[in-house]
């Protein structure tokens, strides 16, 4: 009886916990899911400029490590980063599988990120969205929205492009 | 060996008797003219004797001649006188021819013939003397007649006489000789006969001594011979004794060996049938390993057109897995193709979404495009993995055709050898059915002999039978040889040789 109780306590507070996501962002996004080590993420439209082959990356050096280097697209030099590096991922080196994911913030920032495959672009429910579950890497807590239930992972493409971390200005 | 020992015996034998004979033949000559010898010088001995004595007579009568002529002086009687003369000169004649019959009589004594002849002379001078002694008588002159004895007469007597003592001297003196020469001649042949005796012993004795070996020799060895002649003749009776129980089984082995002739001659028969047969199969297995042959060359054939099909497989794989390699590059290319319409529809939507409201049929169209894409790289990938397929089923084609190409070539060796197999095999069937022709034809020959043996079966058992009576009789003769051997040595010992 005793545990029922708490249970059903429980269930209703994860309940309230619910409604208050879906008041936070009740509405839903357009997202492109693209793979990293076999896992599903996903990123708000509004900040995908374009995507784009890999086709030649020069390696800057003095950079920070998750910075692949600079590629040349259609005439525009654009930095590219290695988001596993970023997130403390495991490290698989790059191929001409990798994908480029172009992000672009209102302040007219622009920079790659190194992606394993694009998938689709779909429409999610930011209101069946979850929290990361508290044993994430911190170094990828900090860019996450949260989960979907189908398991992808939704990053937070306003930190990303406007994070200290990745933005270094004068 | 034996021959020239014989002869050697024989030889020493005859020479000992020739020996013999020869010192026999020589003491007889030598005896023989040693006799003759002592019978001249006898001979001689008695002629001396009879000269001496003549020469004797001759004196008496040459003094009885003196004392009738001296008695003329005395005699008164003229008729008494004048007989004595008459007797004196008869006497006178006498004693002439007495000494010419002497003188001619004597051969060999040169010296006493001379003296007689002296004698005679002296005799005839004084016959001559005497006549005129005579004539003086018979004048009467006494004294002159007594005168004439003692100066004329008596010397002549005198010589006469002394001419007669000497003769009488030699002829004693040859006497003497002959006697002398007669005794050595005895002593002579004494020696010779007792030397040439001696001899003769010797021989005898040492022939004696050779025969008497050679006897004891003989009858050594005939001993031997008989204790030889008892073993052999026992060891014979038992030999015959043995031979006797041979025949005997030999008779009961005919009777067995006739029994068993008869087996091995239905034997001959069953076999003779089995050959037959055999060279029926034979040749059934001939014609049989002909087609067998004939199947394996058409093999053969068959594996040269595997082959052939084989490298004609072998190349259009080839040419397939190019082609193949081929479809696999026009396919990455259609992969990249999608690849590239996929992040276009990509971008296209991402434009769509940015124009909103206005945007929403080009997402769809982006959408579509991007369905296609993906349809595009699924199909790929399916092409891919039919590629994949078929590369695999390429490669095991080329494996299994390389495969078929080495089994085909282990075929072809296989069928090869099972040509050489059946040719050997062949042969051999040939030469089973000549082995089969011969067997059939030897069964024929044997089975002739077969009824050859019966008869010849039959004489043996006739020649066992015989045989059986020889040894009988081989007993018997064996039996005698013994007591013959045992009489012999009877006789050897009876006469202690």
């Amino acid at each position: 009886m005793e545990k029922e109780q708490i249970l059903r306590h429980r269930a209703a507070e994860n309940a309230m916990k619910e409604i208050d996501v879906m008041e936070a962002i009740a509405k839903p996004v357009e997202v492109l899911k693209f793979s990293l080590l076999n896992r599903l993420y996903a990123m708000d439209i509004k900040y995908v400029s374009e995507v784009s082959y890999i086709r030649e990356i020069t390696p800057i050096p003095g950079t920070p490590q998750f910075v692949a280097g600079v590629i040349n697209l259609r005439g525009k030099i654009i930095s590219a980063i290695n988001i596993k590096t970023l997130f403390s991922l495991e490290e698989r080196g790059l191929t001409e599988q990798n994908r480029l994911i172009v992000l672009k913030n209102n302040s007219n920032i622009i920079f790659g990120v190194i992606c394993d495959a694009i998938g689709e672009i779909t429409k999610m429910d930011l209101a069946t969205l979850e929290e990361p579950p508290a044993n994430f890497p911190s170094g990828l807590t900090r860019y996450i929205s949260g989960i979907f239930p189908d398991n992808t992972i939704l990053l937070n493409a306003n930190k990303l492009t406007t994070s200290n971390e990745i933005i270094i200005k004068k | 060996m034996e021959k020239y020992l014989r002869f050697r015996a024989k030889g020493r034998i005859i020479t000992s008797f020739l020996l013999i004979i020869a010192t026999t033949v020589i003491t007889l000559l030598l005896a023989y003219s040693g006799i003759q010898k002592i019978n001249k010088t006898t001979q001689q001995l008695s002629l001396l004797d009879s000269y001496i004595y003549t020469l004797g007579s001759f004196r008496a009568d040459f003094n009885r001649s003196r004392a009738l002529s001296i008695s003329l002086i005395i005699e008164k009687d003229d008729s008494e006188r004048e007989k004595n003369k008459l007797l004196l000169k008869a006497e006178q004649e006498e004693m002439l021819q007495k000494i010419d019959e002497t003188e001619k009589a004597i051969s060999g004594f040169e010296q006493i013939k001379n003296s007689f002849a002296q004698k005679r002379d002296l005799l005839e001078n004084y016959i001559d003397a005497r006549r005129e002694y005579n004539n003086l008588v018979d004048l009467g002159a006494k004294d002159e007649a007594a005168e004439y004895i003692n100066t004329v007469l008596s010397p002549m007597y005198n010589e006469m006489r002394d001419a007669i003592l000497e003769t009488e001297d030699i002829l004693l003196q040859e006497k003497n000789n002959l006697t002398k020469l007669n005794t050595e001649s005895r002593n002579k042949i004494i020696f010779q006969a007792s030397l040439m005796g001696s001899i003769l012993i010797l021989l005898t004795i040492s022939i004696f001594i050779y025969l008497m070996g050679m006897l004891r020799k003989i009858s050594r060895e005939i001993r031997d011979g008989i204790e030889i002649l008892a073993n052999s003749s026992q060891d014979i009776l038992s030999t015959i004794t043995e031979m006797s129980t041979g025949a005997s089984e030999t008779a009961a082995s005919v009777s067995e060996t006739t029994a068993t002739v008869e087996e091995v001659r239905q034997t001959a028969a069953v076999a003779n049938k089995k050959a037959q047969s055999l060279l029926d199969s034979t040749n059934r297995v001939k014609s049989s390993a002909h087609q067998g042959q004939a199947s394996l060359n058409q093999v053969i054939e068959g594996m040269e057109r595997i082959d052939v099909q084989m490298k004609k497989i072998s190349g259009t794989v080839v040419k397939l897995s190019e082609q193949n390699r081929r479809i696999g590059e026009i396919t990455a290319s259609v992969a990249d193709i999608a690849d590239q319409s996929n992040l276009l529809a990509v971008n296209a939507a991402i434009e769509a979404a940015k124009a909103g409201e206005h945007g929403k049929g080009f997402t769809v169209v982006a959408q579509e495009i991007r369905n296609l894409s993906d349809q595009s790289k699924r199909a790929t990938l399916q092409v891919k993995e039919i590629l994949n397929e078929i590369e695999k089923s390429v490669n095991e084609t080329v494996g299994v055709t390389d495969e078929s190409k080495k089994t085909v070539e282990t075929g072809k060796d296989l069928v090869s050898q099972s040509n050489e197999v059946i040719d050997i095999l062949a042969g051999n069937i040939e030469e089973t059915a000549d082995a089969a022709m011969q067997i059939s034809s030897s069964n024929h020959q044997q089975m002739a002999g077969m009824d050859q043996i019966v008869p010849a079966m039959e004489n043996i058992k006739r020649a066992s039978e015989q045989n059986a009576e020889g040894i009988r009789q081989a007993q018997n003769a064996t039996r005698e040889l013994h007591s013959l051997g045992q009489s012999l040595k009877n006789i050897l010992q009876k006469f202690n040789l």
